[in-house]
């Protein structure tokens, strides 16, 4: 079947090629600027320096690189081509295009999970981002100055409350203490991120990041310089300096490698920080043309997530944490990322004096745009299923996109207390479903499709090649890999989760949510099936437009 | 055939990086503090740079804070340790920070107060081990004993040429491969 088959209806965008044309990255840069955007969150500042230094410092650095280059990467690899596989054949979102890379309808329905990942995990993250947001204004406008509190203990005690009161720890219900000034933050955010959606891949999400991305660049490198300066801020305290910092974070300890916890943690770091399994990259890569170089945009977009993550999550955090709390309290917080994020740098923050107060508005406000630029994938995967299951254009499909949001939002704010709710959607999907769809994509990519297939068609318009060992990586080690860091985690993780949803209502509130939304995306999965049917449209999708579809589409009538 | 042996190369490189890098861990003990139901908590034994008469031992899930016998600072002989009893406090103030002794068995717990016995100092390479028995009070009248085998160095934070060497490494390793990689496809890419 050609383009020129597909019966065209007026005001329906159907699937076809010129659907994908119109709807495509403007340009070679603004593709990778916005899956590292997607990357680049606070995990990257908050949650690598604590996993690194709890980890054997310098030393987690090998098995680091190891997982980068053995799971990280390859895994890149295969999502960005099955996403411009996809892409090629008319679909953009990760059911059809994990159909069409599977060869079968089951797929489409386990590739639910590419749009209810990033769905679900956007629920509580703009809610994170609406705190970021606040914390960036109450900076500004020098609302939030735990100078005046007194000692160290008393600025602990004000930070937790002040934290507190914005997330509305204590109690459930949104005008709960300082909670309806974070609904209100979080409504402007929601806004924001629903427009540059609705503005479209080239008009809204890449001139975001592009823009967003430098912007982030220069905050961090704003706080790194303060931080690398600041010496030996209290002279009682010698042990307490830079150099001190960063060895916290830094001097290797290598027993760390002999314990296999490490080794997990290094794979899981690389494995949440890339974004991978998550199910953007696999929409992402879906808008790039059919000749884009998938191979050498999966390197940079995992290089520039790794220059925000090493050279400054890992030179920012810990060391200023060092510098004015010690070791003990660095240890201590830095296992934590909204207590290490939104406890402890606001006091490390009131110990700097009054650059304290410009720095703190400059590291929110940096984290801020982390957030929104990884929250924006987040929304895109599920517009572009909307739109391609119901057919019914992108106002329709944003208007069910805020629906669905508003939904999961609100429930995950007006449960605020202790952040049950937030934690169980996060482990639930945000961390069990990530290891299941990598695992999913990486079996699918590497023996439906077949690895020597799959590189090929990675290679179309590529200007580095995948090395040759990569071949049995992807066959072979990668997928071990996640099958052993899936089982630890799981041991490890899984009865500790099973029994909180078991005494928490609202942690049964937030699984009767995912429920319902896997049900809904399900439905609409089928519904997506009928209407593809209707119009003649198989599970493979449209044949390749252009010269190469003389000869059918890369490999699939092979 | 070239691309068989870069593989090989590339495989021989990572494993022997791994087992070099490993073959210290595996060599040397551990510092820890066990229970007698058989948990093990990774901590170390803190002292002052100066003599003091306070401690810490710190680690996963554990933070223990309390009071020497004697004075004692991370360059003295810890021989004159063996036999005596260190008392754990459920506050202290060490190193100018006031510390509050915690364990965290399936849920954070206080520690009220507790005794830490050295039974014997012993060497492991370069390292000090205070071993002994312990015997501490948790909030809610629970109590927990066991064992101990910690470092009883003081941990220099001076970030050390080892530190150097992967600090700026893996700095440099990842702008390296960011600038390969946005040259290669600003420039040199059609």
């Amino acid at each position: 079947m050609s383009s020129e088959d597909i019966e065209e209806k007026p005001g329906e965008p159907e699937i076809n090629p010129n659907q994908g044309q119109s709807q495509q990255w403007g340009t070679k840069v603004g593709v990778i600027l916005a899956v590292a955007g997607s990357a680049v969150g606070l995990g990257n500042f908050l949650r690598f320096p604590g996993q690194a230094a709890a980890n054997g410092g310098g030393a987690f650095m090998v098995p680091y690189f190891i997982a980068l280059l053995l799971v990280g990467i390859p895994i890149g690899w295969a999502e960005w081509t099955m996403g411009r596989y996809g892409g090629k054949r008319g679909f953009h979102s990760a059911p059809f295009i994990l159909g069409a890379v599977g060869k079968s309808r089951v797929f489409r329905y386990i590739g639910v999970l590419g749009v209810l990942i990033p769905m679900a995990v956007s629920f509580y993250y703009t809610y994170i981002e609406a705190w970021c947001l606040d914390y960036a204004i109450m900076y500004m406008t020098g609302e939030l100055d735990l100078s005046a509190a007194g000692g160290i203990p008393e600025q602990t005690e004000m930070a937790s409350k002040i934290f507190s009161d914005t997330v509305g720890l204590k109690t459930n219900g949104i005008h709960a203490g300082g909670n309806l000034r974070t609904f209100v933050l979080w409504a402007i955010v929601f806004a924001i991120n629903i427009t540059l959606v609705y503005r479209g891949i080239s008009g809204g999400i890449e001139k975001f990041c592009q823009l967003a991305m430098p912007t982030m660049a220069v905050c961090a490198v704003i706080v790194l310089l303060r931080v690398l300066t600041l010496g030996t801020p209290d002279p009682a305290f010698p042990d307490q300096n830079v150099m001190g910092g960063l060895g916290f974070m830094w001097n290797p300890n290598f027993h760390a490698l002999a314990n296999p916890q490490t080794w997990i943690a290094a794979a899981g770091q690389i494995f949440f920080s890339l974004s991978v399994g998550f199910g953007v990259i696999i929409n992402y890569a879906s808008y790039m043309k059919k000749d884009s170089d998938v191979v050498l945009s999966g390197v940079t977009a995992a290089a520039t997530n790794e220059v925000f993550e090493v050279s400054f999550g890992g030179m920012i955090t810990l060391t200023s944490a060092f510098v004015f709390l010690g070791a003990t309290q660095a240890t201590l917080v830095a296992g934590s990322t909204f207590g290490l994020g939104f406890n402890t740098f606001p006091i490390v923050f009131a110990q700097m004096g009054g650059l304290g107060k410009i720095i703190g508005a400059v590291w929110f406000f940096m984290l801020f745009l982390a957030a929104i630029t990884s929250s924006i994938s987040m929304y895109q995967p599920s517009l572009a299923f909307f739109e391609e299951a119901l057919g019914k254009g992108r106002a329709a499909g944003t208007a069910i996109l805020v629906v669905f949001c508003l939904i999961g939002s609100f429930m995950t704010m007006y449960f605020s207390k202790g952040l049950v709710f937030l934690d169980t959607v996060d482990s639930w999907v945000g961390t069990l479903g990530i290891y299941v769809l990598a695992m999913i994509q990486l079996c699918v990519f590497s023996y439906i499709f077949g690895v020597n297939r799959g590189i090929d068609e990675a290679h179309e318009g590529a200007h580095i090649h995948i090395p040759g060992f990569y071949k049995p990586v992807l066959a072979f080690v990668s997928p071990a890999f996640l099958v052993i860091l899936f089982g630890v985690f799981s041991f490890s993780n899984l009865p500790k989760w099973v029994e909180n949803v078991g005494n928490e209502p609202a942690a049964q509130y937030a699984i009767g949510l995912v429920a319902a939304c896997i049900v809904a995306l399900c439905g609409m999965v089928y519904l997506g099936e009928q209407r593809l049917e209707k119009r003649g449209i198989g599970l493979l999708g449209i044949d390749e437009p252009g010269p190469s579809s003389d000869s059918g589409p890369a490999g699939l009538d092979d | 055939m070239m691309k068989k042996r870069t593989s090989l190369k590339f495989l021989v490189l990572t494993l022997a990086t791994v087992l070099l890098c490993s073959s210290n861990g595996w060599t040397q003990g551990h510092s820890f503090l066990k229970t007698s139901e058989g948990k093990t908590f990774q901590a170390e034994l803190e002292f002052h740079r100066d003599p003091n008469q306070t401690f810490a031992v710190r680690g996963d899930n554990l933070v223990l804070a309390g009071d020497l016998p004697v004075n004692v600072n991370y360059e003295l002989d810890y021989s004159v340790l063996e036999g005596q009893t260190l008392t754990v406090d459920g506050e202290q103030q060490h190193g100018g920070r006031n510390l509050v002794s915690i364990v965290t068995i399936s849920g954070e717990v206080p520690v009220k107060s507790g005794t830490m016995t050295v039974t014997q100092v012993t060497k492991e390479g370069d390292r000090a081990f205070l071993n002994g028995t312990y015997e501490l009070t948790l909030e809610e009248g629970k109590t927990m004993s066991g064992e101990f085998k910690l470092h009883s160095q003081f941990r220099d934070y001076n970030l050390s040429s080892l530190g150097w060497v992967f600090m700026l490494a893996s700095i440099a390793g990842v702008w390296l491969l960011a600038i390969f990689c946005y040259k290669k496809l600003l420039f040199d890419a059609d």
